[in-house]
């Protein structure tokens, strides 16, 4: 039999309450303390559920990330927050990252205090070893860089993604890439962690030439696209396909995520086209269970 | 020159509401007495109108409507809701998903109508959410396409046109009716504008007896708007300027550098057979500051100095003025009919 793991990622839908109890913060009626354990709450709850269900991945569910670069923009020195700006082709809206010349980590995060708006550290919280990143094309290709080469952006990014997760202690590496496809070399994500703990999700193909460059395999390459090409199968130890559609209410049949999953006829990773922040949560949920109910590694 | 079909002033749809019906509107809402609250505060904004001097009152500020997406979308079978999604930071909204073939379970805006109708003789203007944003704004789990989605929306907004036509008649007799189709989301993927402008043309299509109009805000750029006007069979386009301008005074394009793209819209405008009026917006509905009536007359001339003929261009505040305060409403109203008199004594 054929492995197939599963792996969530990014943003996932915050309950009512906790929606509320931020919006109380908000308004300085809760206090931080109290947000703090009210995150670390439903992080446990919903990381026990999503275990229950057979998930074997995550990158915690970012319930303090108010979008996928807020807040690193907040914690990253030289970036700051811009307007609202639309989310690819969402009803959702995130603040463009300002960018600007010289970039690092902020003292913000090795204290574990809270990010240049106030939304309280950590930047992950539950237990995962796994983190989530923005791709850093999408990051240039989503922000202000007033110019700014995207070779440029990248090298001075780096170094600042590899100090994310040596201060967050975090071994695994989620990337999300979701801009058009352009020039650039993923073997630059070696630099940042261990190919063989890193995934790359592409939301729209990437450019073959992107990857002759990488040498030994990423633990997977997932493609959102309906018909992927092959590679996955040539830069990864896991097939990563995208079964759950993020954008659509509709909740899938696990049994015919498996009769797919067995025509591929390979080792796979099972995800969703995007992250599930785009659901309201009793969906998302839905789906997290015919997700991980197609994992056959208990 | 007094002419009040130039430079016509106008509300765009909604407008605060009072506290007695924005308190208890949900819990009211499909109750008897509901009626007779929402008239009650529909009357209070028609005067409020009326004494600021705009000339067309709209539909009394959208006193029965909560808001444009939801109100609607909770009319319609086969959408239902699972639940809030983000719209940005911590800000949710209601997202309805379409799971079949969709129509009007009761007409969302005869009530309101009769009630106006029944209470002015002012000239009003109808704003109906448009088929594109309503597609836009809902999970698609039924329709082979967002193409096909949009156009189902139309197909039934349509109808609801049509239904409200018949009310308006029994009014105002054969008396033109203005309907105002509300596409903020119009601009947001230039890719779809193919989609935009067929479900928009759809949902007016082959109704005789309407001016119509389409309401555009806060769009990055309108040109991708303008380049359509050709294809896009509505007499009008209502939109925000004001949120793009500077508070300063002066006109020209380096005092006004938000309205430089008029040059683009008129261009084409005047390529077209019946040119198109254009509603610009005077004053912003996004801040406090009440524009001075000189502000706002220098907007006017700008205005004009792109569409020389004043009776193609109207004058409305940039969107709704729900966002604000009554009182600070009134005021934006109020400076934005006396510049109109100005600019008129200068035309």
């Amino acid at each position: 039999m054929k492995r197939i793991e599963t792996i969530l990622y990014g943003i996932y839908p915050k309950s009512e309450k906790l929606r509320i109890r931020i919006g109380r913060w908000e308004r300085h009626i809760l206090s931080t303390s109290d947000l703090v354990d009210n995150l670390r709450q439903e992080t446990d709850n919903v990381e026990n559920e999503w275990s229950e269900s057979g998930i074997e991945h995550w990158a915690s569910p970012l319930f303090n990330w108010y979008d996928i670069f807020r807040p690193l923009s907040s914690l990253i020195r030289g970036i700051e927050l811009g307007p609202l700006t639309r989310y690819h082709e969402t009803n959702t809206f995130y603040r463009i990252p300002v960018v600007g010349n010289d970039l690092s980590v902020n003292d913000a995060l090795s204290n574990k205090g809270e990010t240049k708006d106030g939304l309280p550290l950590p930047l992950y919280y539950g237990n995962s070893e796994w983190s989530f990143l923005p791709g850093l094309m999408t990051f240039y290709a989503m922000s202000e860089t007033a110019g700014m080469k995207q070779e440029e952006f990248t090298e001075k990014m780096v170094p600042v993604y590899r100090d994310i997760l040596k201060l967050t202690g975090k071994k695994k590496l989620f990337v999300f890439e979701s801009s058009d496809p352009g020039q650039f070399d993923y073997s630059i994500y070696k630099e940042v962690t261990e190919p063989s703990k890193t995934v790359i999700f592409f939301s729209k193909p990437p450019m073959k030439d992107n990857l002759s460059s990488i040498s030994g395999k990423f633990y997977s390459l997932i493609e959102s696209s309906e018909n992927p090409h092959d590679l996955s199968l040539h830069y990864s130890q896991l097939r990563g396909v995208s079964v759950i559609d993020a954008h659509s209410t509709s909740v899938e049949n696990r049994q015919k995520i498996l009769e797919q999953v067995e025509d591929i006829g390979e080792d796979t990773i099972l995800t969703s086209n995007d992250y599930l922040d785009f659901l309201p949560r009793v969906i998302a949920d839905k789906k997290v269970r015919v997700l991980g109910g197609c994992s056959n590694v208990r | 020159m007094s002419d009040k079909n130039i430079l016509v002033t106008q509300e765009i749809g909604s407008f605060r509401k009072p506290e007695y019906l924005s308190r208890t509107f949900h819990k009211i809402e499909g109750k008897p007495e509901f009626k007779d609250v929402a008239g009650k505060a529909s009357l209070e904004t028609l005067k409020l109108f009326s004494d600021s001097g705009m000339i067309n009152h709209g539909i009394a500020g959208e006193m029965f409507r909560w808001e444009m997406y939801e109100y609607l979308a909770r009319k319609i079978k086969n959408i239902e809701f699972h639940g809030k999604v983000r719209s940005f930071d911590n800000r949710y909204y209601n997202k309805g998903s379409v799971s079949g073939e969709i129509s009007l379970m009761e007409s969302p805006h005869s009530e309101e109508l009769e009630f106006i109708l029944n209470h002015t003789d002012a000239p009003l203007k109808i704003p109906v959410t448009g088929p594109y944003t309503m597609a836009d704004w809902s999970f698609n789990d039924h329709y082979g396409s967002r193409l096909e989605l949009a156009n189902a929306f139309a197909d039934l907004i349509r109808g609801e046109i049509e239904n409200i036509q018949g009310i308006w008649k029994k009014y105002r007799g054969n008396e033109i009716m203005q309907v105002q189709i509300d596409e903020p989301a119009a601009t947001t993927h230039p890719s779809e504008m193919d989609i935009v402008i067929e479900s928009v043309n759809r949902s007016v299509q082959g109704i005789a007896g309407l001016e119509t109009s389409i309401h555009v805000c806060y769009s990055k750029d309108y040109r991708v708007l303008y380049d359509r006007l050709p294809d896009l069979h509505l007499d009008g386009l209502n939109l925000e300027y004001s949120n793009r301008d500077i508070l300063q005074l002066g006109t020209g394009v380096s005092a006004r550098p938000g309205f430089s793209d008029l040059s683009y819209f008129s261009q084409i405008n005047e390529s077209l057979n019946v040119p198109k009026f254009l509603g610009v917006g005077v004053t912003d509905v996004h801040i406090d500051t009440v524009e001075s009536v000189e502000l706002i007359a220098d907007r006017i001339r700008e205005a004009l100095r792109y569409v020389e003929n004043p009776e193609l261009v109207r004058l409305n505040p940039d969107c709704g003025l729900r966002t604000r305060s009554r009182e600070i409403g009134f005021k934006k109203l109020k400076n934005m009919s006396t510049a109109r008199e100005i600019v008129m004594g200068e035309l």
